[in-house]
C-alpha cells in the first residue's frame, strides 16, 4: 500500500516515512504544499498523511483540490493546532481522520492501517482467498495452515493482490501501490517479484493461486 | 471614599439649597432686625428729646423736672429705665433714683443729634443707651421779659449738658429670637422638602446609568465582541458608552493578539515535540545497529537545540515585555563587534556559497549594551544567511554621524512585497502565510531584534528593493 506524507518539519517527516516503510508501506514524502500536491496528482496513493500548516500551499487547500478532482484516496490530517475548528473544517472538506501533534506513532500506524482497509472496503484485518490467509496486522501469510516466509516487498505485493482478489491487477497498479519513488525502477521488477511470490505460494505442489492474464496483468484467486 | 452618584447629587442639592435658604434667611433676618431696631430707636429718641425738654436753667442754675415728675418708668422696680444728666465739665447734675449710685456711660454727642449705642445696663440687663447733648433753655424769662433774657444770655450764656437714657432691649431681643427660631424652622423644613422632592427625580435621572452598568456587568473575557448600544440614551451617558466601546475594541484586539500568540507558541513547541516523539518511537520499534542510534540521537539533539532556541527567545521577549531586562552600557567598538558577531555564522554562509561585502567605518565607538547589540546583529545575520539565494552576496555596512551610528544588512532573494515588509517584525509572522516551518525560523528573530533595539533606544526597520533585495537598518544612538 502506498502512502504520501506531506509534512514540512523534517524530523516528523523522516520519522513517519521510516516508520511506515518499516511497517511495509511504500512511502513518498513531500516537504511543502506544492510538492505534495504534485505528488498526489501524479500517483494513485492509497493514503495521504497531510500536515495543515505547510509552506507554499496549505493543507486545507490541497485537500479541497484533491477532492474537487474526485480523487478517492484516504486523507489523514496532522495538525499542531489543537483547535477543534481546524480539524472540523478538515473533516468537512473530505478528510477521513485527523491526529493532533504530538502523537504516538503506534496510533498513527493503527489509523493508517484502518484507513487503508477502508479504502478497499475491508472491515476485517484478516484477508482470506481460497486457502490463503493474510493477517494484515501481523503481516503474515499462511497457506493451507502453514505459514509462508515473505520479504517485506513480497508481503506488500501479496497484500495488494489479496485486497483486490478476483480482479485483474495491472502491472501499473502494482507499480503504483507497492513501490515508492525510491524503489528499484527496472522495467520488469513487478514480474520478478510476482515470480518470487508465486514460487513461495505454490511450493509443496499447492494449486496455482496467481494467474497471469497475458497483456493485462495478474489475478489472485482460484480459477472458477 | 466611594459614594454613589445618587448620594453625591442629593448631598449637593441639600448643601446648595441650604446655602441659598440660609443666605435668604440671613438677609431677611437682617432686614427685620434693622427695622425693629429703627422702630425702637425712634421711640427712644422721642423719649430722650422729651426728657431733654424738661431740663432748663433758671438764673444760671440747671434744673430738671424729671425727678419731680416721678416718672413711672424710672421709678418702677421691675426693669426700670435709667437716666443721668452731666454738666459739660463732667460733673453729674442728676440721675434716676434707681440708678444711684451707679453711672451710665456718658456718651456725649454733637448738639441735637442723639447717639445710640447697645450697652449692658449697670444692673446687667442688655440694653440700649441714648446720649443727647443740648443747651437747656431758660425758664420763664423769655416769656416775661425778653430784654432780661437777652441780657442774661449775654452775661450768663447757658452751658451745654448731656443727658443719657438707658433702656433694656429684652423685649426686642425676645422678638428677634422668636423670628430667628421661626426662620430656622422654615430653613430646615425647606431643605428636607427639597431632598424629598429631588430624591425620586435623581433616582429616575440615573436610571440610564444603572441600565448601562448592568449591560457592562455581563461583559467578560469571552464576550469582548459585545458592544453597548448608545441609541436612546442621554448624551452624557452616550459619551461614556462610546468611550467604553472604544476601550472594548482595544481590549478585544489585545485579547485576540494574545490568543494568537499563545496558539503560535503552542504550535512552535508542539511541533518539535512531535518530531522528537515520532523519531524516538520509530527508532525504538525494533533493534538497530549503533550507527543508526548515533544518527537518531544527533537528530534529537538538533531538535532540542532548536526548541531551546525558541524557548529562550520567547522568555527573552517576555522579560523585555515585562520590563525585566537591564541595560549595561559600555563603550563598544562598532566595527569590531560587527565582525565578531559574524563569526558563528561564517561556516553556514560558506556552506551556502554566500559572499559577504563589508562596508564599515573605522573606530566608531558607541555607548551601548554590547551583548544585546550582538544579539541583534546575530539575528539579522542569521536571517540574511537563511533567506539569501545560494551563491549570492550579503552586504553588511556601518556608518556613523555625530549622534548616531547606522548598520545595514541586506541579502538577495527576498520574495516579500512592500506590504509584507511591514510585518517582518510581527511575532510569528512568516513571509509565506501557510508556512509552518519550525525551528530557528519560527518568526521570532526579527521581532526580538525590534524589542532589543527599542531597549537600546535604537530604531530598526526593513525595506525591500525591487522585491528582490531585503535590507534591514539599525539606527543606534552613540551615547
Amino acid at each position: 500500500m502506498r502512502v504520501l506524507i506531506v509534512e514540512d518539519y523534517a524530523p516528523i517527516r523522516n520519522a513517519i516515512t521510516q516508520g511506515l516503510r518499516e511497517a511495509g508501506f511504500a512511502v513518498d514524502a513531500a516537504e511543502d504544499g506544492s510538492q505534495g500536491l504534485w505528488y498526489a496528482e501524479s500517483s494513485d496513493y492509497d493514503l495521504i498523511v497531510l500536515d495543515l500548516m505547510l509552506p507554499k500551499i496549505d493543507g486545507l487547500t490541497i485537500l479541497k483540490k484533491l477532492r474537487a478532482d474526485g480523487r478517492r484516496m484516504c486523507i489523514l490530517i496532522l495538525t499542531a493546532k489543537d483547535q477543534l475548528e481546524d480539524s472540523v473544517s478538515g473533516l468537512n472538506l473530505g478528510a477521513d481522520d485527523y491526529l493532533v501533534k504530538p502523537f504516538a506513532f503506534d496510533e498513527l500506524l493503527a489509523r493508517v492501517r484502518t484507513l487503508v482497509r477502508r479504502r478497499y472496503d475491508l472491515r476485517n484485518p484478516m484477508i482470506r482467498v481460497a486457502d490463503l490467509e493474510i493477517d494484515t496486522n501481523a503481516r503474515t501469510a499462511k497457506r493451507d495452515g502453514r505459514s509462508i516466509e515473505l520479504t517485506a516487498r513480497e508481503y506488500a505485493l501479496l497484500e495488494y493482490l489479496a485486497t483486490r482478489a478476483g480482479q485483474v491487477v495491472t502491472r501499473t497498479d502494482i507499480w503504483e501501490h507497492v513501490y515508492d519513488f525510491d524503489s528499484d525502477s527496472q522495467s520488469n521488477v513487478v514480474d520478478v517479484y510476482v515470480g518470487y511470490l508465486r514460487k513461495k505460494l505454490e511450493a509443496a505442489h499447492l494449486p496455482k493461486l496467481i494467474h497471469t492474464r497475458r497483456g493485462q496483468g495478474y489475478v489472485l484467486g482460484e480459477l472458477p | 471614599m466611594t459614594r454613589s452618584v445618587q448620594s453625591r447629587l442629593l448631598l449637593g442639592i441639600a448643601v446648595g439649597s441650604a446655602i441659598v435658604l440660609l443666605s435668604a434667611g440671613l438677609v431677611f433676618y437682617g432686614l427685620i432686625r434693622a427695622a425693629l431696631i429703627a422702630e425702637f430707636d425712634a421711640s427712644f429718641t422721642v423719649e430722650a428729646r422729651t426728657l431733654a425738654a424738661l431740663v432748663e436753667t433758671e438764673d444760671g442754675l440747671i434744673q430738671s423736672e424729671m425727678s419731680e415728675r416721678g416718672m413711672e418708668r424710672f421709678e418702677r422696680k421691675d426693669r426700670p429705665e435709667y437716666y443721668q444728666l452731666w454738666r459739660h465739665d463732667g460733673t453729674v447734675i442728676e440721675r434716676s433714683s434707681r440708678l444711684s449710685p451707679r453711672n451710665l456711660n456718658c456718651i456725649a454727642g454733637p448738639f441735637d443729634r442723639p447717639r445710640l449705642r447697645f450697652a449692658r445696663l449697670p444692673d446687667g440687663r442688655p440694653g440700649r443707651t441714648i446720649g443727647v447733648t443740648f443747651t437747656p433753655h431758660q425758664e420763664g424769662q423769655a416769656d416775661r421779659d425778653p430784654d432780661h433774657a437777652a441780657r442774661l444770655s449775654a452775661k450768663l450764656a447757658p452751658l451745654p449738658v448731656t443727658l443719657v437714657v438707658g433702656r433694656d432691649t429684652i423685649d426686642l431681643d425676645r422678638t428677634l429670637a422668636r423670628i430667628k427660631r421661626l426662620l430656622l424652622g422654615v430653613f430646615g423644613g425647606a431643605v428636607l422638602l427639597s431632598l424629598l422632592v429631588t430624591a425620586p427625580i435623581v433616582y429616575l435621572g440615573l436610571r440610564p446609568l444603572r441600565a448601562t452598568s448592568a449591560r457592562i456587568a455581563v461583559i467578560d473575557s469571552q464576550s469582548l465582541d459585545l458592544r453597548l448600544d448608545s441609541t436612546d440614551v442621554p448624551a452624557e451617558v452616550r459619551s461614556v458608552i462610546d468611550c467604553l466601546n472604544g476601550l472594548l475594541d482595544r481590549l478585544d484586539q489585545a485579547f485576540q493578539r494574545e490568543r494568537a500568540f499563545s496558539a503560535n507558541v503552542a504550535h512552535e513547541l508542539r511541533t518539535p515535540l512531535a518530531g522528537l516523539r515520532s523519531t524516538i518511537e520509530v527508532t525504538l520499534s525494533k533493534p538497530r545497529d549503533p550507527t543508526a542510534y548515533q544518527h537518531v540521537l544527533a537528530n534529537c539533539l538538533e531538535i532540542c537545540k532548536q526548541t531551546q532556541w525558541i524557548v529562550e527567545n520567547l522568555l527573552l521577549l517576555a522579560r523585555i515585555d515585562s520590563g525585566q531586562c537591564e541595560l549595561r552600557r559600555t563603550p563598544v567598538r562598532l566595527d569590531e563587534l560587527i565582525h565578531q558577531a559574524w563569526a558563528p555564522l561564517a561556516e553556514r554562509a560558506e556552506s551556502r556559497g554566500l559572499n559577504v561585502t563589508w562596508i564599515t567605518c573605522n573606530r566608531t565607538i558607541v555607548n551601548t549594551d554590547r551583548e544585546k547589540l550582538r544579539m541583534i546583529l546575530h539575528n539579522l545575520y542569521d536571517n540574511a544567511v537563511t533567506y539569501a539565494d545560494p551563491g549570492s552576496t550579503i552586504e553588511i555596512a556601518a556608518s556613523s554621524s555625530e549622534e548616531t551610528a547606522g548598520i545595514s544588512i541586506s541579502n538577495a532573494g527576498s520574495s516579500l512585497s512592500p506590504q509584507d515588509v511591514q510585518h517582518v517584525f510581527d511575532r510569528f509572522w512568516r513571509g509565506d502565510r501557510s508556512r509552518g516551518e519550525t525551528g530557528q525560523h519560527a518568526g521570532l528573530g526579527l521581532p526580538l531584534c525590534k524589542e532589543l533595539a527599542r531597549l537600546l533606544g535604537a530604531e530598526v526597520f526593513a525595506t525591500t528593493e525591487n522585491s528582490s533585495r531585503f535590507r534591514v537598518w539599525v539606527k543606534l544612538p552613540r551615547t
